[in-house]
């Protein structure tokens, strides 16, 4: 259990370096904020750790897995979930259905070491799959009614009892981000990267939103990465701060040392 | 090697053809994302009312009043029945399309009967003409002049004039040229017109070699779409140079396979399966714009 | 016991349908003499054919409506499932139901092979990659023909066309194949309605929805959508079987490329990602091939071609003001009729239940064709009544309006919503 560890990261879209030798670790427990300035390469880190985005170079670990040696899918299985800046939920379903896709890595066969046994493995779990849905086996019914449970569990958590059967692309922006939320804790993660959880919140909700952060680690268990821009969220719930700009790692620490940090001052306040 | 080059311009001449009725279908799909079933039944249509009035005007006076008319019945097209489904599934607008198909299809049989009718008072004759080492008819030499003509009338009217400049805001991005205050409505309908008028040279030019008959249009609809595809859907340029290739490609596969497992009765399916590899190197067609999503 | 009681309605309902498919369409002759076309032996195989249609709908909507993958190219797979049960029943012996495996994973192998390359294309560029399938099957079928017997067609009947046993004393060959088509598609009804709502079905939807979400979720995108391929073909090859099974004959030109449109406009009328929607659409298409049987055009070119020509209008309607379909606007009339008052939702129900009762009266008199027709006209009249004024405001202020009445939210009951439509456009744009 040794957390995140990302390091020397670098990552570049043409001409443009997004990340550049970024190096940063999260503990087991511990929230972690990102922030930097529009286009510091918050979001590119996320992507790639989550593998939408390949890194040019450097290395993320995950407790005992490469994470660059997977693909998207795998990531989750790993123990990481996440959710999107400008929400990707999925539009045309309920709010329980999405949860119940969210739980789509828990009945998946573990996480083999080995491309081959890998693949193989999950090409024989998806035509044993196939087919316990198509007959309706009891394996398949009793995985349903687990992933139900569950996911009304969570949606009692965030309070999302009103919504959830409505679809999804028919929710306010607001109650998309805490249903992306809830979907990204039924998959049971040991970490969740939230990407702008803040974003299109009034500013009451703002705090609601870091109790809500706060007591997701603690009665979940999870270890969060945040990327936001709203000190007011970031700096009440953060163990540590990580800065951004322009791809590089400027400064790190606890919310008081990263506030005092004369280049953060700079890049935040310009010139 | 004569029979070589002999070979390519006849696939060429067929080419252009298939070319035309491409360019015909990315016009309309750059501004709304459909692709027009009905555009080959549409040019057979007009082609067999070019038939009718034959029989009172010369053959070039015909052709300029198809062009108008042609032009006429895509706004009409547009207006009635596509307007409609605006804003809908793309899907359903395809299958719009395909309700118009059979509509067009039929009608014309109805009208005209199934029978196949010589396409007469053709101006342009048989005869050939010896270029080099290639014999060409003067039909076929006539098909590419005008799908060169074609091209270029395009491209100068979307580059250089307001108006195509306008179409051309409006295929990219229709909100904003509407926040510009151009009239999107009228810039769609004129883009329809301006496809079917386009299609229907297409048919002038295929009633001759097939005979004048319902169906005549349907296989060079199918490599129409073919060649809009690989040429990429929102280039226009590469409508024409994927149905030329697709000409030269299907008149070589014909000739230079073994004939006992290929040869020409085969053709169409090398010729679909070398597309269908293109595309799996190429998702987007030789010259489609690469779509990126970002999340 | 009120009618409404929602349990009771829908034991009867199961009850008319069994009655309907079980007995009345195969075994009522409710045709007058002279008409040996039209005899009960015909409709029989039209059932039959609708059975098979509804097969390769089942399959299409799994694949285009559900996971969002378009295929321009199912004729390729029906006649590989065809073809496969032919060959192995005309040149091998074997019996019918020994072939459904096999046509099914000649198909669904073949399926795999095309979702491969697929995953690389989407919309139309995909739907002409699939396209070129069905356009190269018939000229691959003509040309390799020490296995497919060429252009002449395989011919396939014999023993296993007849019922065993004493069911054979009482049912014909017709009625037999109708019975095997009918199982068939309601097992494979069933099996299409597991695997849309379980895991597997959720995945391909989430797919369609968002593929990176999908991805982040576990979902290995690559493979479910190849599985999709693969599923969609599995039902094609079966759908080709049957076809085999109940026609007899097979050849090249049984399917080519207009049917496979044809194919994809069944399940865009019906409704995508919809399982009623498939049977639906398939059991529509069906009769519009058949309304030349019965409307009084005579023989020739006018009876060929009138009724496709009404039926390219028809579809031009019925997309227009069913944006998803008829198991859409079936919803939307579901939920039409929770908000209205009881005298409204008497005529409303009461037009389907007269159109019923006036389907069978008119089949038992004239025709079955024509009395599905003038059941569906009744209905409609009667149920519409209750828009009529809306769509007369609309008419009355001009076209775009009056379309705007035919879907629009107040008055069409079963019709989608403007909203909605908008909704569809700002995701499109996005």
């Amino acid at each position: 259990m040794t957390g995140l560890e990302i390091r020397e990261l670098t990552r570049s879209f043409g001409g443009i370096i997004a990340l550049d030798d970024v190096s940063l670790d999260v503990h087991p427990g511990e929230i972690v904020s990102l922030i930097g300035p529009n286009g510091a390469g918050k979001t590119t880190l996320f992507n790639c750790i989550s593998r939408i985005y390949d890194p040019d170079r450097g290395s993320i670990r995950f407790d005992d897995y490469d994470l660059v040696k997977m693909g998207p899918d795998d990531v989750v299985n790993t123990g990481i979930a996440r959710t999107f800046q400008n929400v990707e939920l999925f539009k045309t379903m309920t709010v329980i259905q999405n949860l119940l896709v969210g739980q789509h890595s828990r009945f998946s066969p573990p996480l083999r070491k080995g491309l081959f046994w890998r693949h193989a493995n999950a090409a024989i779990h998806a035509f044993r799959e196939v087919f316990a849905c198509a007959a309706r086996l009891p394996t398949s019914w009793r995985e349903e009614r687990l992933a139900r449970d569950t996911a009304e569990e969570v949606v009692k958590f965030l309070g999302l009892e009103q919504v959830k059967n409505i679809p999804a692309g028919a929710l306010s922006f607001g109650i998309q981000k805490n249903v992306e939320l809830a979907r990204a804790l039924v998959a049971r993660p040991r970490m969740i990267l939230l990407d702008e959880p803040a974003s299109g919140l009034s500013h009451e909700e703002l705090g609601h939103l870091g109790e809500v952060i706060k007591s997701v680690r603690d009665e979940f268990r999870v270890t969060i990465l945040v990327v936001e821009h709203h000190m007011e969220l970031v700096m009440p719930i953060s163990d540590r701060i990580c800065v951004l700009n322009f791809g590089r790692k400027i400064a790190e620490g606890t919310p008081a040392e990263v506030q005092s940090n004369p280049a953060v001052i700079e890049a935040y306040l310009g010139e | 090697m004569d029979e070589l080059l002999q070979q390519v311009a006849a696939g060429l001449a067929t080419g252009s053809i298939y070319g035309l009725l491409a360019l015909a279908l990315v016009l309309i799909y750059r501004s709304t994302t459909v692709i027009n079933f009905a555009q080959g039944e549409m040019a057979m249509f007009t082609t067999f009312v070019a038939w009718t009035m034959l029989h009172w005007g010369t053959y070039w006076l015909v052709f300029i009043l198809i062009l108008l008319m042609a032009g006429g019945l895509g706004a009409l097209i547009e207006r009635v029945v596509i307007r409609p489904v605006e804003g809908a599934p793309t899907l359903n607008v395809i299958i719009v399309t395909l309700g118009l198909f059979a509509i067009f299809s039929n009608v014309a049989t109805i009208v005209w009967g199934g029978q196949p009718q010589a396409f007469s008072h053709y101006p342009i004759n048989d005869e050939t003409v010896k270029l080099g080492a290639v014999v060409l008819s003067v039909h076929d030499l006539a098909i590419m002049l005008f799908a060169a003509l074609i091209m270029i009338g395009l491209y100068v009217f979307f580059q250089y004039t307001p108006l195509g400049l306008a179409m051309r805001a409006t295929a990219q991005n229709a909100t904003a040229s509407r926040l510009m205050g151009i009239r999107v409505g009228r810039m769609l309908t004129l883009g329809w017109a301006l496809s079917a008028s386009v299609g229907a040279v297409a048919g002038m030019f295929v009633a001759p070699i097939v005979l004048l008959q319902p169906p005549m249009m349907l296989a060079v609809l199918l490599y129409a779409f073919a060649a809009a595809v690989l040429g990429g859907l929102d280039s226009p340029f590469g409508a024409v140079v994927g149905g030329l290739i697709i000409g030269v490609t299907e008149s070589l596969v014909g000739t230079y396979t073994p004939k006992e497992w290929l040869g020409p009765e085969m053709a169409l399916t090398v010729t679909v399966f070398i597309i269908i590899l293109v595309l799996v190197i190429r998702p987007t067609g030789i010259f489609g714009k690469r779509v990126l999503r970002r999340v | 016991m009120r009618l409404s009681s929602p349990l009771l309605l829908r034991i009867l309902g199961f009850a008319f349908l069994a009655f309907f498919l079980i007995y009345w369409l195969p075994f009522s002759h409710a045709l007058p003499d002279g008409l040996p076309m039209r005899f009960g032996t015909y409709r029989t195989i039209q059932a039959s054919i609708a059975c098979v249609w509804v097969l390769v709908a089942l399959g299409l909507n799994i694949l285009t409506g559900y996971n969002g993958q378009i295929s321009l190219g199912h004729t390729a797979f029906v006649a590989t499932g065809g073809y496969t049960a032919a060959i192995l029943m005309a040149d091998h012996g074997w019996p019918f139901w020994a072939v459904l495996i096999p046509a099914a994973v000649v198909s669904g192998a073949l399926g795999l092979a095309v979702g491969i390359p697929a995953l690389r294309l989407s919309g139309p560029y995909l739907a002409m990659a699939t396209m070129a399938l069905a356009l190269a099957a018939p000229q691959v079928l003509k040309k390799y023909d020490g296995l497919t017997h060429g252009t002449q067609g395989i011919s396939v009947r014999g023993d296993w066309s007849t019922a065993p046993g004493f069911i054979g004393d009482m049912v014909t060959q017709d009625q037999w194949s109708y019975f095997v088509a009918l199982f068939l598609a309601v097992v494979m009804t069933l099996i299409a309605w597991n695997v849309i709502r379980g895991r597997v079905g959720r995945a391909f939807v989430a797919i369609r929805d968002s593929e990176v979400a999908a991805a982040s979720m576990g979902i290995n995108v690559p493979r479910y959508k190849t599985i999709a391929f693969a599923i969609s073909a599995i039902f094609a090859g079966i759908a080709g079987a049957a076809y085999v099974q109940i026609v007899g004959y097979i050849a090249p030109e049984s399917f080519n490329v207009l049917r496979s449109i044809n194919f994809l406009t069944t399940i865009v009328v019906g409704g995508l990602a919809s399982i009623l929607g498939s049977i639906l659409g398939a059991i529509s298409f069906k009769m519009v091939d058949d309304i030349s049987d019965f409307l009084p055009l005579g023989e020739g070119p006018m009876a060929e071609q009138v009724p496709w020509a009404l039926y390219g209008g028809l579809l031009i309607v019925v997309v227009t003001i069913m944006p998803y379909g008829m198991a859409g606007a079936i919803r939307r009339f579901q939920m039409w009729l929770a908000f209205r008052k009881p005298s409204e939702r008497r005529v409303a129900l009461g037009g389907p239940a007269l159109g019923i009762v006036a389907a069978i009266a008119v089949s038992e008199l004239a025709g079955g064709s024509l009395g599905i027709i003038v059941g569906l006209v009744v209905a409609l009249a009667i149920t519409y009544s209750l828009w009529l004024p809306a769509l007369v405001r609309g008419a009355t202020r001009g076209y775009g309006r009056w379309v705007g009445a035919l879907r629009g939210s107040r008055g069409p009951p079963g019709f989608v919503t403007s909203e909605d439509a908008s909704d569809e456009r700002s995701d499109a744009e996005r």
